[in-house]
């Protein structure tokens, strides 16, 4: 009954938006408007709805008949699994996916149609189409609803290793990412269809921009964490096809944010603004090809699955969309300023979206050589240290532009800049050496070599410069104003610390200590400057799973109790194979980290790990989130900025408040509406 | 662009960019990639050549072939495909998704005289992501 009801209403969903995008081109080709075309959004989202619940309805009522339902659950499961087991499937997911692009545009069209009415309906015609072309592959590639001619008993159940809390918040997110990123594009393609660029557009592209950029990050990170804590995931990031996937359309993102800003601010970059907002539309796409087709990993070469020409397709289409606007509104794109010198702010930014554009270029060759190198050799990789060595340059450009693009924000001469570089340099250098000698006595990983030797002392040093001189501005700016920043500059200072905090927990990694050793209850090893207890083992049986083995170590110093770990082995039923699950005592310094591998008797073995300042890197992620939550924070004093473009700059010369940069529109203003520095008091620049 | 100086720079400094990425680029392909093997058999084909580099082959875990020593973490299987099997070995913890007949790459270096990959990585996909190659409907 679910399924059918499902099937209806993707089948309604189809229809709705395939209507919607015919009457919607209809109505653009005419210049006319539409209001069947923009009805037909909400329909679609209410029908996408329908499906939605129809499947989890069905996943909750356990209706094994619906083949998704008996391959990803069974009767023992617990309901936030069964939840989880929407996305824990491929039709599913994709199902998800439709869903909430259908919600998305929904809300955008909504919120559209009283900020920019005229971009309305070709956003909306855009990302209807976008969502038609997901539904048809819901339907026509993956049917989520196909059903078994019988009820089978009992069903599969969910692989071990999804119980987890990441499985619950780290797919979805990572959509929300993904599917986020098709609005600020649909709004971009419909400002330019419209020949309104104005503050309002770029207004509501920067929201959905901060929107899709903020969960991207919060799937990333909980990735990389549950990649942590699950063995054989290789550490917090490996360097896999699919976690590279979700890396590109964030860099490309980033890069779109602070290009933005100077199109919004100086009307400068709208070109490449619109190219990076439609690349990262582009590499989301892609990003859902490369997991869904498999077309890394694939024993097959390339074109066994339907799904990659559907991708490509969409991925053509998006490519062909842009060119085409760019080349008809090339006037309308023109930019309004050039960069006063290779010493500014914008310059930095200018700096940033260049480092990330070529840091995507070369992770997408790296993740692509074993389909490139098709073309000319054998098959071939990059392994985990190829794409270390190659990233590594970047990583501290990154830093260093970072660095430079704070310390020209808050326009210091003279001897005030000077002492702020001399100490952001010096707290470089002792961050540096004081991480090098704490972690040094730590043997090299044997694979990584003399690489890994340096590159995470100058890691570190450069992002402590870094993070002194967004530390420094903080103060500065509170000294100089005598307020605390606003929240939306406070926003972009703690996303700017949390890159040198996450960088810190990166560098970390190259610091890594491991011990292999087994023992019996009462006796000890060492790792590092602690000494590991093995106190016995316990044998236990928690609800829903067959049997947990738990082992119980101590740590001390000598001097100190660090507590207890308890790494353990389960089995989900009598005669699965057992699953280790690692033992962590999270610490600012370091992680002590402890795996079960085996036990005889009372005799077990173990890996002991000390993973240094590894905490810096979720606190990092954390910062990220929540500074971009600060900044996407709407502002009335926004409100207030009129578009730049509205008025023709010869008529009135755009002036910028000379202590914090941002534009000032009304000519007579005394205080200016972003710091609240007395304007009068400063010679405004030109 | 109307200041001609400053496009100068620019062009200069673009040119120097673009070649020290390409240098990066091709020096990373060239020198520090391995091969890629779909298959056992095809690694099997290319033995006469094999350089003593690390290499990724890929292949299925032989049901029963399994040897796991509790105590010293010793393992030694075979990996296998339609036509050809190699022996593996490696040290250290078992992945959690470590399971006969189970899709797995390995990465590692071969010893001709032993005739056994030395693996230093064993390498499963990311179960969420990956779970329809189980053989599920609806997959390719």
């Amino acid at each position: 009954m679910m399924a059918d009801l499902g099937q209806f209403a993707l089948a309604l969903a189809f229809v709705a938006s395939a209507a919607g995008v015919f009457a919607g081109l209809r109505a653009l080709l005419r210049r006319t408007h539409s209001h069947l075309a923009t009805s037909m959004v909400h329909l679609t989202f209410a029908a996408c709805t329908v499906a939605a619940a129809a499947l989890l309805i069905a996943l909750l009522t356990h209706n094994y008949r619906v083949i998704y339902v008996r391959e990803h659950i069974d009767s023992s499961l617990p309901t936030v699994y069964v939840i989880a087991a929407l996305w824990g499937g491929q039709s599913g997911s994709l199902l998800l996916w439709t869903f909430l692009l259908a919600a998305f545009s929904s809300f955008a069209v909504w919120r559209l149609r009283r900020t920019s009415p005229q971009a309305t309906l070709p956003a909306a015609v855009l990302m209807m189409f976008i969502t038609c072309f997901f539904i048809s592959l819901v339907v026509y590639v993956t049917d989520p609803f196909a059903q078994y001619g019988l009820t089978p008993a009992e069903g599969k159940g969910l692989n071990p290793q999804l119980r987890t809390v990441e499985m619950l918040f780290h797919p979805p997110t990572l959509y929300f990412g993904y599917v986020g990123f098709a609005v600020p594009f649909a709004i971009f393609l419909g400002g330019l269809w419209a020949k309104r660029l104005d503050a309002a557009l770029f207004r509501s592209i920067r929201m959905w921009t901060l929107f899709a950029w903020g969960t991207l990050t919060i799937g990333i990170v909980l990735g990389a964490e549950w990649a942590y804590i699950e063995l054989g995931w290789g550490g917090f990031w490996a360097w896999d096809p699919v976690e590279n996937a979700s890396l590109l359309p964030w860099l490309t993102g980033t890069a779109a944010i602070h290009s933005l800003v100077l199109t919004r601010r100086r009307g400068m970059l709208k070109t490449t603004s619109f190219i990076l907002v439609a690349l990262t539309f582009a590499l989301c796409v892609f990003g859902t090809l490369l997991t869904r087709s498999g077309i890394i990993e694939s024993v097959h070469a390339f074109g066994k699955s339907p799904l990659l020409y559907f991708f490509l397709g969409l991925i053509v289409v998006t490519a062909v969309l842009t060119v085409k606007a760019i080349a008809a509104r090339a006037q309308l794109l023109q930019s309004k300023n050039r960069l006063q010198s290779f010493f500014s702010r914008e310059a930095m930014f200018v700096g940033c979206v260049i480092v990330l554009l070529t840091a995507t270029a070369v992770v997408f060759w790296g993740t692509m050589l074993p389909v490139f190198s098709r073309l000319w050799s054998e098959k071939k990789t990059w392994n985990v240290l190829t794409f270390n060595l190659t990233s590594f340059p970047f990583a501290v450009t990154l830093l260093g532009v970072m660095g430079m693009g704070m310390l020209l924000e808050q326009r210091l001469k003279g001897a005030a800049a000077l002492l702020l570089v001399a100490s952001a340099g010096l707290a470089g250098l002792v961050g540096a050496a004081i991480v090098h000698f704490t972690f040094r006595t730590t043997t090299v990983h044997p694979e990584f070599g003399i690489f890994f030797k340096y590159a995470p002392p100058l890691i570190i040093g450069v992002a402590a410069v870094a993070g002194a001189v967004v530390l420094a501005g903080i103060v500065w700016q509170t000294y100089k104003n005598q307020r605390l920043p606003s929240l939306r500059r406070m926003g972009a200072y703690v996303v700017h610390l949390g890159v040198v905090a996450m960088f810190l927990g990166i560098a970390g990694s190259g610091y890594v200590l491991s011990e292999e050793t087994t023992l019996s209850p009462g006796e000890s090893a060492k790792i590092g400057r602690y000494e590991v207890t093995f106190n016995g083992l316990d044998h236990t049986q928690p609800p829903d799973i067959y049997h947990e083995t738990v082992a119980n170590l101590s740590y001390t110093d000598g001097k100190q109790d660090y507590g207890k770990l308890s790494p353990s082995m389960v089995f989900f039923r009598k005669d699965s194979k057992p699953h280790s699950e690692v033992g962590v005592r999270p610490g600012l310094r370091q992680d002590l980290y402890a795996i079960l591998s085996a036990y005889d008797g009372n005799t077990a073995s173990f890996k002991l790990l000390l993973n240094p300042l590894i905490m810096w890197l979720w606190i990092g992620g954390a910062m990220l989130v929540l500074g971009a939550l600060a900044a996407a924070i709407p502002r009335r004093a926004a409100a207030r900025i009129k578009d730049a473009d509205l008025a023709p700059p010869a008529a009135r010369p755009a002036s910028f408040c000379p202590s914090c940069g941002e534009n000032i529109d009304h000519a007579g203003a005394r205080f200016c509406p972003h710091c609240g520095t007395n304007i009068k008091e400063h010679p405004v620049e030109v | 662009m109307s200041n001609p100086g400053g496009s100068k720079k620019f062009i200069v400094g673009g040119i120097v960019m673009t070649m020290c990425v390409a240098a990066l680029l091709y020096g990373a392909t060239m020198l520090m990639s391995l091969d890629f093997f779909d298959s056992v058999s095809q690694f099997q084909k290319k033995l006469d050549t094999y350089n003593g580099g690390a290499v990724r082959v890929r292949g299925i875990i032989e049901p029963g072939s399994v040897e796991h020593d509790k105590t010293t973490l010793d393992t030694e299987f075979v990996l296998k495909d339609d036509e050809a099997s190699l022996p593996v070995y490696y040290k250290g913890i078992l992945p959690a998704n470590f399971e006969p007949g189970s899709d797995l790459v390995v990465q590692g270096k071969y010893h001709p005289e032993r005739k056994v990959l030395v693996a230093s990585q064993l390498m499963f996909k990311c179960p969420s992501k990956y779970e329809s190659k189980r053989g599920e409907y609806g997959s390719e």
